[in-house]
């Protein structure tokens, strides 16, 4: 290939390169210089993860052509610090909160930087026009605003700063997560960041059809062609299926007997570049037999639709099903019952990072580098579908740029690259385009939802009888928990004597469907919608209704869940209060509206073997402290959590505090970060080994200090004699004491979530089903433009019960994050858009509505604790009841607006001119 | 995704520029900001043999200022220096505010004034990856015989996103386009071919150099108005510019609409026989041009949006551009 020189300067320095003429600037600098701090998040130019300084101005370095910059200044986040010394923009963002899974942050530390060169002081709106071509799905885009502010010395405009919590010395105290630092400095390595020597590139070949028998597969030539070191399809796999459960295992990895939906993996080619890995692709020959389609999810249950999994009839994937009480009954001796259909297309979980795999199997097994939320729910799977023990396959830690429940289960890259490596006898990279990372991973269903909710004529709501029906897309995927979600949370939301609720979970020809906090967004609605409705016709304010049907401690839900600790009554006063409800509600000027909505999470549900987490708490010679945890950071801020925890327990400050987490060659079983359950599982088990270290270390300073062990306490990195602060002694010379009388410091402790082990998803969905839940309440404020139907957010509040914070700067990161994923994104703009034959015509952020900061109002993040009795230091998790209860809030916010129900979601400028029209015509 | 091989060239003159074009004529393609182009490349949407890379070329880069009042923007201005130079604020703020309005300020740091007016059409079944076109039939755009968008369509119906292009034509643009043959000056209003398949006159040796903007005629003012989902980003789902000749006693002499983002090309509606004898700004007579610029948007079901929303927003928007043109200081 024809090379040419050039000559950069990049951060200060020459560099001299050979390279093709269409090698980008983003190329030349991340596969080049290897300076991974600059990212890839998409094809197009939309998402700003590659932004670069040229001459001080914030580019897209994916958009240039390496070539046409020589002679330029180019500055990328590797450049910004002086050398240990962080720039201020980077100290900001660590101190604020300003970063969270960290993927977005090297392009939005840099625009943020050369806003600043250029006004010192911007006003919130000029920072949110300067950033608004830098997208960020984890921040809900305020504490990158507060951040900006704090540099130029402002006053905060956005709020939420009342959170404060006195009663320990490290937890609850606001502190920069750990992971920060490596993150603003471009450090933190995510898959795509990772090189091994002798690396190749893979491809995947999709299906073009929706559905489609494979009849045959010839890669001879894809083999032949120079460059190709392995090319994989189903048939080099020993016969295996995928399934989260025993009875929902219908996925091979590569399928041999038919495509089921458009892009989905039919085979993989190693190659020594990309180029040719590409070309190969091409070459591989499909003979395909197209077969009937069904993209609609009620058309797939009909009779005689076209059969998508031969082994299950009517295309029914999951049917969960609740009866509890009697509804019939109970709905026609209402007062009032108020009914409707809500229906809602599919939602894409839009990390920042696409997906991405790092592969090397050798002799001694399988190393693999990918995004997970759990890396020991991925080693069991691939050590099956390989065909070797689980302590040989070593899913290692890495950076993760966001999980949303989309990075829950084992995708077919991590095994295509795999076998792959397997195969060629070479580490192998697979780096998914945002096409396929939209596509091939995982989706949100979409969902049709018909609801009726009773009431009695004090204002006390009697029954609900709710049907679902889902778009599962083409596999089962998580299905019998994603169908079981919703009502789980609507019955420890609010008090149901009787309870009906049935989902159907259909298969469709289209990408499987995952977990996702709100899902499906068309439960929380409907029920949120009708209930602002009858609160309306019974003459209640809608706070007063919810208050009145609020659940609280000691409340068993109509499937036998005990409520432990519930401060939802508080998240709803203090959202109401915060938000100026009894101000605004009802006095607001023509299309303007005002809304509120609940909801509930469960932390820690029953897993079986796989349930619970482990921990080790090692002490150093120098008293420093390594914790080593199962427990996987997808952005979330969990390591830092867990060495808070740690830290407290133990009496030292954060920064003593080591973690070694998520990698299976290293860290004990954890049940990953799903079901809400690392701060109060993960978490648990670190503070029990904390606990026994310190024990441990108690031991050896009763003997030093020459008291029983039951009079010391740890605090401040010393161990004292209670009541006697001048008799102490320092923690690391009890470290060091311990080890030169031959004892070595090391805690263990493990945790499992107290449920009823007996309850089952589709089988048995009675018993306690978490060991602890959490409640929130949201409030919105919306504008509606009655010409073009625009909705402009104003104001977002969020109040969670998180329990106890650890940290209260990571939970108003999570409660901005789930507001964000739930008002602009779940109510106004998420969608996808189909062809007839079941292509996504919109994978990509150009036409896929992402909000930018231009488009999210403040997000008032409130922290309400309630202590609960199993949690770490009383904490639950971190903000996700907002994610379900932010929908039913600007849901009722639009509703309030126009005076007509919206029914359609998301709730797009066509869909409001429409209900305008309906209204008009009644 | 790597971009196909190309050769690159940085020519360090017009001449030079107009001599390659010519002797390459059919294999080149000129790169100016790369926003859309580069996309372009990585999607395949285009596989040239030769790229001509325009960012060395000082001259394109000027904004001048002629004795009549003529306004002369190179055509490798930027958007953002065209959103912020004084002189344009001042004079044609219409088109500062519709350089504002594209996409976000990275890419209008890159894109360029020349780029935004030679933006090829767009329709969401064509700007699309390899992998997602190579599982349909090749449509009109792609040299087939086929269109994804409108069932039994007989052309290619992409359309014309560019902001600038409506707020130009409104504000009587022309533009000066080279060749080693020459140069020539046409009208910006006819520039555009209205076929998606080729989407201007621009011959395959020929480059847009200039725009000029004639002196803003007194009492004459220009508002633009855009449709999109999010604030930044989007490309138009429609756009209204609006020129407005009043007289002294206030009454409407003149309205002149292009309507953007709702054809293959910008639509020019004219309101000639509705004028006669002025009128003021009355409701009726507002909804009278709304629906004339609505019956002649020509929006069909291949952008994000739904099509019969966005002829009605077409009306929608000429309103608030008529009355935002008429509160201005002319």
């Amino acid at each position: 290939m024809e090379q040419i020189s050039i000559a950069l300067k990049i951060n200060g320095r020459m560099e001299h390169l050979e390279i093709p003429p269409q090698r980008t600037l983003l190329e030349v600098i991340r596969e080049d210089l290897q300076l991974t701090g600059t990212k890839s998040g998409c094809e197009d130019g939309t998402c700003g993860a590659c932004t670069v300084l040229l001459d001080g101005i914030p580019v897209r370095s994916c958009l240039i052509l390496a070539a046409e910059v020589q002679g330029r200044e180019i500055t990328t986040i590797e450049g910004l610090s002086d050398g240990e010394k962080l720039h201020p923009v980077q100290e900001a963002f660590v101190k604020m909160g300003g970063t969270q899974c960290g993927f977005c942050t090297p392009g939005m530390i840099l625009t943020t930087k050369a806003l600043l060169d250029q006004n010192p002081t911007p006003t919130e709106q000029e920072i949110r026009k300067a950033i608004s071509g830098n997208l960020c799905r984890c921040t809900g885009y305020t504490k990158i605003i507060e951040s900006v502010q704090s540099i130029s010395g402002q006053e905060s405009s956005l709020k939420g700063k009342e959170n404060v919590f006195t009663d320990y010395s490290v937890v609850g105290k606001r502190v920069p997560r750990i992971d920060s630092v490596p993150k603003v400095k471009g450090d933190a390595k995510y898959s795509a960041d990772l090189f091994l020597p002798g690396m190749l590139y893979a491809k995947a070949l999709r299906s073009p059809y929706a559905h489609a028998k494979i009849l045959h597969i010839d890669t001879s030539r894809a083999e032949k062609l120079p460059g190709v070191r392995a090319v994989i399809t189903g048939h080099h796999a020993i016969p295996y299926r995928w399934g989260v459960f025993a009875y929902t295992r219908d996925m091979q990895f590569l399928p041999t007997d038919k495509a089921r939906f458009v892009g989905q993996e039919i085979a993989a080619v190693a190659a020594i570049d990309e180029d040719i890995a590409r070309e190969a692709i091409e070459l591989i020959k499909v003979d395909w037999e197209p077969l009937p389609y069904v993209l609609d999810p009620e058309k797939a249950l009909l009779e005689g639709a076209p059969l998508i999994h031969e082994d299950k009839p009517g295309n029914i994937s999951v049917r969960i099903y609740v009866n509890e009480g009697e509804v019939e009954r109970a709905l026609s001796e209402s007062f009032l019952v108020e009914e409707g259909r809500f229906s809602s297309p599919e939602e894409n979980y839009c990390q920042l990072e696409s997906y991405a795999v790092l592969a090397n199997f050798d002799s001694t097994g399988l190393d693999i580098w990918c995004p997970n939320a759990g890396p020991h729910m991925k080693a069991r799977p691939l050590s099956n579908a390989l065909g070797i023990p689980t302590s040989d396959v070593r899913v290692r830690k890495v950076t993760v740029g966001g999980h949303f429940g989309g990075r829950s289960e084992i995708s077919p890259a991590d095994f295509m690259a795999a076998l792959l490596s397997k195969k060629a006898r070479r580490p192998v990279k697979l780096v998914y385009t945002r096409e396929e990372n939209f596509n091939c991973v995982r989706q949100v269903h979409g969902s049709i939802t018909e609801c009726k909710v009773g009431v009695n004529a004090e204002g006390q709501l009697t029954a609900i009888d709710m049907k679902v029906i889902m778009d599962g897309g083409a596999y089962a995927s998580t299905g019998p928990i994603a169908a079981s979600v919703a009502y789980i949370m609507i019955e420890e939301t609010y008090k149901f004597s009787h309870f009906r609720y049935e989902a159907i979970r259909a298969y469709t020809n289209k990408p499987p469907r995952g977990m996702y906090p709100h899902h499906p967004r068309t439960t929380y609605a409907a029920l949120e919608l009708l209930l602002d409705r009858i609160s309306e016709k019974m003459g209640m304010d809608p706070l007063e209704f919810r208050i009145k049907n609020a659940v609280h401690e000691g409340y068993v839900t109509p499937t036998r869940s005990i409520i432990t600790s519930c401060g939802e009554v508080e998240t709803m006063k203090l959202a109401a209060e915060r938000a100026g409800w009894k101000e605004k509600r009802g006095h607001l000027p023509p299309y303007r509206g005002i809304g509120m909505g609940c909801g509930a999470m469960i932390s820690g549900f029953p897993m079986g073997i796989r349930g619970g987490s482990a921990a080790f708490v090692r002490f150093n010679e120098d008293g420093d402290v390594v914790v080593i945890s199962g427990v996987m950071d997808n952005g979330q801020g969990n390591d830092s959590m867990v060495a808070q925890i740690a830290a407290e327990e133990l009496g030292i400050s954060i920064d003593r505090v080591k973690v070694i987490t998520g990698d299976t060659s290293v860290t004990p079983s954890d049940q990953g970060a799903y079901s809400q359950a690392s701060t109060l599982i993960s978490g648990g088990a670190v503070k029990a080994a904390a606990a026994d270290a310190k024990e441990q270390l108690l031991e050896v300073a009763a003997q030093m200090l020459e008291v029983s062990k039951a009079d010391l306490i740890a605090r401040e990195g010393r161990i004292f004699v209670k009541g006697e602060p001048d008799r102490s002694v320092d923690i690391s010379k009890v470290a060091r004491t311990a080890l030169s009388r031959n004892r070595a410091i090391l805690g263990r402790g493990d945790r499992w979530p107290e449920a009823d082990p007996k309850r089952e998803w589709i089988k048995n969905p009675r018993g306690q089903v978490a060991s602890a839940y959490s409640f929130g309440t949201a409030v919105a404020e919306v504008e509606v433009d009655p010409e073009t139907g625009k909705i402009k957010l104003l104001n977002m509040v969020g109040a969670h019960d998180c329990g106890y914070p650890i940290n209260p700067l990571a939970v108003e990161q999570q409660i901005q994050r789930s507001a964000m994923e739930a008002g602009p994104q779940g109510v106004l703009m998420e969608r996808h858009l189909w062809t007839e034959k079941g292509q996504n015509l919109n994978a990509n952020f150009s036409d896929y509505w992402f909000p930018l900061a231009t488009d999210v109002p403040n997000i008032e993040p409130i922290i309400v604790s309630s202590n609960d009795p199993f949690g770490p230091f009383g904490a639950k998790e971190g903000g996700l009841s907002i994610s379900v209860a932010m929908i039913g809030a600007v849901a009722n916010a639009i509703q309030n607006a126009i005076g007509i129900t919206p029914k359609d979601f998301p709730v797009t400028p066509e869909v409001v001119l429409k209900l305008l029209e309906e209204k008009k015509s009644r | 995704m790597f971009l196909p091989r190309f050769e690159l060239i940085q020519p360090q003159s017009m001449q030079e520029v107009c001599n390659l074009l010519q002797e390459d004529r059919d294999q080149a393609i000129l790169l100016a900001g790369g926003t859309a182009l580069v996309v372009y490349l990585r999607y395949r949407l285009r596989q040239p043999t030769r790229v001509i890379g325009l960012k060395s070329l000082p001259t394109l880069k000027e904004i001048s200022l002629n004795g009549d009042g003529t306004l002369v923007i190179g055509a490798m201005v930027s958007l953002k220096t065209i959103e912020t130079s004084p002189l344009i604020k001042n004079h044609w703020p219409a088109l500062a505010e519709a350089a504002q309005m594209v996409a976000v300020p990275p890419i209008r740091q890159q894109a360029t004034l020349g780029g935004n007016l030679c933006l090829d059409t767009r329709c969401i079944f064509y700007n699309q990856s390899e992998t997602f076109r190579s599982s349909q039939k090749n449509c009109f755009k792609l040299g087939g015989e086929v269109c994804h968008a409108v069932k039994k369509g007989t052309r290619c119906q992409s359309v014309c996103q560019s902001d600038l292009a409506p707020v130009l034509m409104a504000l009587g643009a022309e533009l000066k386009i080279a060749s080693a043959a020459g140069e020539r000056i046409v009208p910006l209003s006819t520039f555009f071919t209205g076929k998606g398949e080729k989407p201007n006159i621009l011959k395959p040796d020929e480059i847009l150099v200039e725009v000029i903007v004639p002196p803003s005629p007194p009492a004459v003012s220009v508002a633009y108005e855009k449709l999109r989902v999010r604030e930044g980003m989007d490309f138009p789902m429609a756009g209204v510019a609006v020129s407005v000749k009043k007289n002294p006693e206030g009454y409407i002499e003149q309205v002149k609409p292009i309507l953007g983002a709702v054809g293959t090309s910008p639509i020019e509606v004219s309101f000639e026989g509705k004028l006669l004898g002025g009128q003021t700004l009355t409701d009726d007579f507002l909804q009278t041009l709304a629906q004339e610029a609505m019956s002649r948007a020509h929006p069909v079901g291949n952008l994000a949006m739904d099509a019969t929303y966005r002829r009605k927003m077409v009306g929608v928007l000429l309103k608030r551009a008529l009355r935002r043109a008429l509160s201005m200081p002319s």
